[in-house]
């Protein structure tokens, strides 16, 4: 018993570093319908970039954090200005934006793998790897780190969008873009803004994982499908449902892992997924029939 | 009563030939093993072009699953061929028919998914199946894959050489064009292709969608059992690196790069992105970063990929030299 609770809750961990990739995806798929495929490679960078700038360069945690999701929120921004701006002023489809995202995750995880390496790296854990026992259990310190960061995210997720002028216009974008344009929101410097931000998030994700699992340049697209898993098991575009659709990819990972093996675990995964897909089209905190397409 | 105008007609059809005729005939006169080499592999690239092109082009469905329908058809040649032992012809038919009826139950429900919901649906697809080919070892031989395949005999004639399966691989992905452009013209075809633009619409005016996207899902899917057989008597071993992720993004590269909703664009996609792919080879892992950047490129410039840049660029002087000659009209009139 004590050794199920204890693989549930390195899960937990694990899950609540995918439900905040899938709340990266959900900052840009809720206002403009886009699915980012690059979301993953930018999760990978976080972790590469903690590493040299926490394990290597020494800086200071804070600052470490800083640098990393500064440095994820450039790369997103530069993706934004390749790829979602010259295509949405050509009129281009939402698919091939799609795809041309698809393109720019390439271009990361080359360069990564070109500057930095395909080394498999480890960023050292901020609270040192000391554990903590509870009734038999032993938690990681990395643990409260991430819980304690999910919910600070959240919270600051709450407050941009229900609290300041910048959530009121992405909310606004999101019902009704050309009206926007016409109250004068800059939906063009939105879509930079948003890009920026779910990068950084995504980073976040990438540098608090990397402790417990490393990063390396080909592990980003598994990241990519793991956060798009989390989202659409949760509902795309809805935030509590990023955090459940995490979870319980987490736990159903460490539980898998521990009992079956890693290979048939990603099977079970992703038959998981399509079954809930084919029962609940949109996800399972999304009504049915809103914003299907 | 016929007119001179009326040969032109058939100039797309001899263009048509002449390709074809030339596609099969240069790289064996060359007798180059290289080139007689990726000339195999973009034959066997047109095919999946082409049915990628069926599906996301005409029908509107994207899918991220070719790969997998590659390696399910290159898995049926390869066990039928090494364990029971059945001659190529015969173990073509299920490579072909078992993709399309994995397609089949599984399109049933995928494909009442939209837009993201069904590029994320055809994900899970693909990545289950390279699981599966990855852990049911017994069956796949498990990430070593299957050794032990060879080059088939047909009616007593030997395509053991290159040259010789070359023939056979170009005659097949010929073949293909051929169907996928009636499929285009057909009635069905043109009924899937309005469910493509507005399945709404096309409802309306009685057709059922989702029987034209499975049915579609499925045809494509044989195609790429096809593909997938002749990969592996072409290579003569399988592992599951060949039929993952990567390799459906690569043939959705060609689709877009090509020409969406264009058969001549997707065998110009897939022989594009073959060449790159093949030139790039040197520059190692570079390769990828210019491959991405290539995709992007594409996107932003020729949103209508290679074909519709050829297209434009036709209007264009077709343009300019009728505007030469329609002043002089003018002024007498």
């Amino acid at each position: 018993m004590t050794f199920l609770i204890q693989t549930i809750l390195s899960g937990v961990a694990l899950g609540l570093a995918y439900a905040i990739l899938a709340l990266s995806i959900n900052i840009i798929y809720s206002t403009f319908n886009i699915l980012n495929f690059a979301q993953g490679e930018l999760m990978m960078l976080g972790g590469m970039l903690g590493w040299v700038f926490y394990s290597q360069l020494n800086l200071p945690y804070p600052l470490a954090l800083i640098a990393v999701m500064g440095g994820c929120a450039g790369v997103g921004i530069l993706e934004w200005a390749m790829t979602v701006w010259p295509l949405s002023r050509r009129h281009a489809t939402l698919i091939s934006i799609v795809i041309a995202t698809l393109g720019f995750s390439i271009v990361i995880r080359i360069a990564v793998l070109l500057t930095m390496g395909g080394v498999e790296r480890f960023a050292r854990p901020p609270l040192g790897s000391s554990t903590v026992e509870i009734g038999g259990i032993h938690l990681v310190s990395q643990d409260f780190v991430i819980v304690l960061a999910t919910v600070l995210l959240l919270l600051a997720t709450w407050w941009v969008y229900t609290r300041s002028s910048l959530g009121l216009a992405l909310r606004a974008a999101a019902i009704n873009p050309e009206a926007s344009r016409l109250v004068g929101i800059n939906v063009s410097r939105l879509t930079m803004v948003v890009f920026g931000l779910g990068a950084a998030t995504a980073g976040l994700a990438g540098f608090l994982l990397s402790p417990l699992a490393y990063a390396s340049p080909s592990i980003g697209l598994d990241f990519a499908i793991l956060g798009f898993t989390a989202a659409v098991i949760g509902g795309l575009g809805s935030w509590p449902g990023a955090v459940v659709g995490g979870l319980v990819l987490g736990v159903i990972e460490a539980l898998a892992f521990r009992y079956v093996s890693s290979q048939w675990g990603d099977f079970l995964t992703f038959a998981l997924m399509l079954t809930i897909l084919y029962i609940r089209p949109t996800g399972l905190f999304r009504e049915l029939g809103a914003s299907s397409a | 009563m016929r007119t001179f105008r009326d040969g032109a007609r058939y100039l797309p059809a001899a263009g048509f030939l002449s390709i074809a005729l030339a596609s099969l005939i240069v790289p064996i006169a060359s007798g180059n093993s290289y080139i007689l080499e990726v000339a195999s592999v973009m034959g066997i690239s047109v095919i999946l072009a082409l049915s990628l092109n069926l599906l996301y082009g005409y029908t509107g469905q994207l899918s991220f699953a070719t790969g997998a329908f590659l390696g399910i058809g290159a898995y049926t040649a390869t066990i039928l061929t090494t364990v029971v032992g059945l001659p190529f012809l015969v173990s073509l038919i299920p490579a072909i028919v078992i993709p399309g009826l994995v397609a089949y139950v599984v399109g049933l429900p995928t494909l009442q998914l939209r837009g993201n919901y069904l590029a994320i649906g055809t994900l899970a697809v693909q990545l289950a199946i390279t699981a599966f080919f990855q852990q049911a070892s017994s069956l796949t031989g498990g990430t070593l894959g299957i050794f032990g395949m060879q080059r088939p005999t047909m009616l007593g004639i030997s395509f053991a050489s290159d040259g010789a399966y070359y023939v056979l691989i170009s005659v097949s992905a010929i073949g293909c064009y051929i169907l996928a452009s009636r499929i285009v013209s057909s009635r069905w075809g043109r009924a899937a292709s309005a469910v493509g633009t507005d399945d709404i619409a096309a409802s309306a005016m009685g057709m059922n969608p989702t029987h034209y996207k499975v049915m579609m899902f499925s045809l494509t899917s044989m195609m790429a059992g096809l593909a997938g057989a002749l990969f592996a008597y072409q290579l003569l071993f399988i592992s599951p690196v060949s039929f993952d992720i990567n390799e459906s993004i690569v043939v959705l590269a060609m689709v877009v790069v090509g020409g969406v909703r264009s058969n001549p664009g997707a065998v110009v996609g897939a022989a594009v992105i073959t060449i790159v792919q093949q030139v790039l080879f040197g520059a190692g892992q570079f390769e990828f970063l210019l491959f991405g950047l290539f995709i992007i490129a594409t996107l932003v410039f020729a949103p209508r990929g290679l074909v519709g840049v050829v297209g434009t660029v036709a209007r264009t002087a077709h343009r300019l030299a009728s505007k030469s000659v329609a002043p002089r009209v003018g002024r007498h009139v």
